[in-house]
């Protein structure tokens, strides 16, 4: 895991071609040949395509899962520098275990782990996609709209065990959804590893990372902070 | 006025066929602005069907591209002129031209926030400092020679210049529009990006032999070099796709 770089290597004459260095590493892990004079490179915002400029009139689209050349766009002379739009984030307040705080993680617990997206003065929940929603890669379980819980400020940014809040209700509808636990736990397990992290041991905080979108599909991101707890197989 | 109407009730129509015919969410769309220096031209190509949507008569000779956070404006470096071109993506217009202490302006970035663009000026050896709610000059940042590249930390605190005949990389603060660092040890660097976590910035060098040298942001001295092709000009990353991050 962690992000790939994407260099442009202009040339000469036939060498032209595209590094793809791996940053955990600083290794080239792939080399994609272009026809030639690369110059500019973009990624879109999902990270799925690299938009290379090619000498004398060309935009190569590269598949980032593959690392092949996917599409030519013809454009005009001498494509330098390219730069891609951005897809619009909302930064929503998210609350794993609403009314506590710190929030435990039991990672030898089964069960549900309740979490809420919470609505504020500027942010109605109901424009929330709930099939679209994933903590740490994992869909819900199921969802359902309740006024459950206080936003805890930043909304993104913790970094302490105790960056939360255990106020409940403020009076603003709230998205309420129920996780499978261990799904979760293994979710995190399996990102650790493949960024060579060692396992969380008991005591320690982790930032897990919620992702979706709206109905207009703009993406919204939001994080809490749980501290990690192993022992028994009791409910936490 | 009229036709503004008949736009907002033509899309209206087509969100309703949309909701009828229950077709999926609406996909954010986006939308790829390519430089085009010997057409003094903007391809803007669609991602989603790879057709160029539109082309932008910009100045003369555009090299970089950089797009607000909001994904609103496209600032255009025209490197042989004394000018930016913004570009309004939701017209594909030139909407305005940014003249303050603008020389041949070889690339540009602009802060996270949104709130400014750093050109780099190829001859005045100098970034300046343009406030985009107002498209003015605020501050001029004297650095190395031939300034062909900068990024931003994430957090905006620093823009990382790449100086292309002096072989260094200038550090800015953007807090106080100084250079805090020079960074040396990069030959002929042509471009810089910084990893998604701020760690590291990532400068192609050299030509024959192409190098990529990271610096890295914390002590500001280059940790590690990747060999790569002949000639690298521009580099870019993915996004880290982290999930799920250890805290302290």
């Amino acid at each position: 895991m962690g992000a790939f770089a994407y260099v442009a290597n202009n040339g000469p004459g036939g060498l032209s071609n595209v590094s793809v260095i791996a940053t955990a590493s600083n290794t080239v892990v792939a080399t994609v040949a272009v026809s030639s004079g690369a110059k500019g490179v973009a990624i879109t915002p999902d990270g799925a395509f690299a938009y290379v400029t090619i000498f004398p009139n060309d935009v190569s689209v590269i598949a980032t899962s593959s690392n092949t050349v996917v599409a030519t766009v013809t454009v005009g002379a001498n494509p330098i520098r390219v730069a891609i739009t951005p897809i619009p984030v909302i930064e929503v307040a998210l609350d794993i275990k609403p009314e506590s705080c710190p929030n435990p993680l039991n990672l030898r617990s089964r069960g549900k782990l309740p979490v809420a997206i919470l609505g504020t003065a500027d942010f109605d929940v109901s424009e929330i996609d709930s099939a679209t929603v994933r903590l740490v890669g994992v869909a819900a379980l199921r969802s359902k709209f309740d006024d459950v819980a206080t936003p805890f400020e930043p909304f993104v940014g913790r970094e302490d065990c105790l960056d939360c809040t255990a106020e409940g209700e403020d009076g603003f509808l709230d998205l309420t959804l129920k996780f499978d636990r261990q799904a979760v736990v293994s979710a995190i397990e399996d990102e650790l590893a493949a960024a060579g992290e060692a396992p969380l041991a008991d005591g320690e905080c982790a930032v897990l990372i919620l992702e979706g979108e709206l109905f207009d599909g703009t993406a919204i991101v939001g994080e809490d902070v749980v501290r990690i707890q192993i022992r028994g197989d009791d409910d936490d | 006025m009229n036709t503004l109407k008949k736009t907002l009730t033509l899309t209206y129509i087509v969100l309703l066929l949309g909701m009828l015919f229950g077709s999926t969410p609406a996909q954010a769309q986006t939308f790829a602005y390519v430089a085009n220096r010997n057409s003094n031209t903007v391809s803007v190509i669609a991602t989603a069907s790879n057709t160029v949507v539109a082309t932008v008569p910009v100045g003369t000779s555009p090299n970089d591209v950089a797009i607000t956070p909001d994904g609103a404006f496209a600032y255009v470096a025209n490197n042989n002129s004394q000018f930016l071109s913004v570009i309004a993506t939701a017209s594909n217009t030139v909407v305005a031209t940014v003249t303050g202490g603008i020389s041949f302006p070889h690339a540009l970035a602009i802060t996270p926030d949104g709130a400014f663009a750093y050109v780099a000026n190829q001859l005045a050896s100098s970034v300046s400092v343009i406030a985009t709610a107002s498209n003015t000059l605020v501050a001029t940042v004297p650095v190395g020679t031939f300034p062909f590249g900068v990024a931003f930390t994430p957090d905006g605190a620093f823009a990382y210049v790449v100086n292309h005949l002096s072989d260094s990389v200038s550090v800015i603060a953007t807090t106080s529009n100084t250079v805090v660092a020079t960074v040396a040890g990069t030959f002929r660097p042509q471009a810089v990006a910084i990893t998604p976590d701020g760690a590291f910035a990532y400068v192609t060098t050299g030509a024959a032999s192409g190098v990529v040298a990271v610096i890295a942001t914390a002590s500001n001295t280059v940790v590690a070099t990747v060999a790569v092709g002949f000639d690298p000009r521009s580099l870019a990353f993915t996004p880290d796709g982290r999930l799920c991050l250890r805290s302290q």
